[in-house]
């Protein structure tokens, strides 16, 4: 018989953007100022309770016909479809905003299933994959073979990554010690987690 | 049941799965410990433990006993502490492959 833990899959309190090219962006308010990659933007929520994106853009174009190029270089939290989010340019490439309401395919892809078995029997130890917590791994070994399961986090930040960690490493630890039970990670509140993957 | 160990992190403490480990030293102020599972031909499988304090050869040898001892409890969680800095904790752990010794 296995041991492992569950993992309840949520996106119900949103989801990080996804960290790609973003298309859809409405430009009819920004306004061009030299051709050229912006540095890093904060993404601002208009609506929604989306936080922490970042993004480049790349100005091209201009000054006739000026395009925006919008990369996410940081998905942050806590996004959802219909969000309006905005990028205030910092008047060096472009200044005023780019506006954009979020569609499915702007966020992260969870896990379709409503919950997930991490099996623990070549666990060795947990720890952050990031330092805000947005991820935390699981380390394995087998012959040959050094991988991880990952668990993708919505609501991690710096303040409660170490409050996260623990909680898993509780659960990895309840599933080694306590064979057969299938013990739940209990996560901190506000946060959940919307994929589990083996790397 | 796995043998684990436990290391301070935080409020509470980090586990660390040490069935098949075979031998701890001390490599660069971390303690190494060796793994009997084969990475490749001619090398196993490692975790060095980074602490906030640096490991030293005895501080090593105390987690290679404990080890040991865990070992032969099988579901056991026992707390280890640097013998020379009882306040240490954990900053990372680090999975690689080395040479068999």
């Amino acid at each position: 018989m296995a041991n492992q833990f569950i993992v309840n899959i949520s996106s119900a309190d949103g989801l990080p953007l996804a960290e790609a090219v973003l298309a859809g962006w409405d430009d009819s308010a920004a306004t061009w100022v030299a051709n050229g990659t912006s540095a890093i933007l904060d993404v601002t929520t208009v609506t929604g309770s989306g936080s922490g994106a970042k993004a480049e853009v790349e100005v091209t174009g201009g000054p006739g016909t000026p395009a925006y190029a919008v990369t996410i270089t940081e998905g942050g939290d806590g996004y959802k479809v219909g969000d309006e989010i905005s990028i205030l340019g910092d008047g060096v490439e472009f200044s005023d905003e780019l506006t954009l309401t979020i569609v499915g395919g702007a966020l992260v892809t969870p896990d379709t299933e409503d919950q997930a078995l991490v099996p623990v029997d070549y666990a060795l130890f947990v720890q952050l994959a990031a330092s805000d917590a947005s991820a935390v791994d699981m380390r394995q070994i087998q012959p040959e073979h050094n991988r991880y399961w990952r668990l993708s986090l919505n609501g991690g930040t710096t303040d409660n990554a170490d409050a996260i960690l623990l909680a898993v490493n509780t659960a990895m630890r309840q599933a080694m010690q306590a064979p057969h039970r299938n013990p739940v990670l209990v996560l901190p509140e506000g946060v959940t987690c919307y994929d589990v993957a083996l790397s | 049941m796995a043998s684990l160990i436990e290391l301070k992190y935080g409020t509470g403490t980090l586990s660390l799965n040490v069935d098949g480990v075979f031998r701890v030293e001390e490599d660069s102020n971390n303690a190494v410990c060796y793994y009997n599972t084969p990475a490749a031909a001619g090398e196993v499988w490692v975790v060095t433990i980074d602490m906030s304090e640096n490991v030293t050869a005895d501080d090593a040898a105390a987690l290679e006993l404990l080890i040991k001892r865990a070992q032969q409890a099988p579901g056991s969680k026992t707390l280890f502490e640097l013998p020379s800095n009882k306040d240490a904790t954990v900053d990372s752990m680090v999975v690689s492959d080395e040479v068999y010794p």
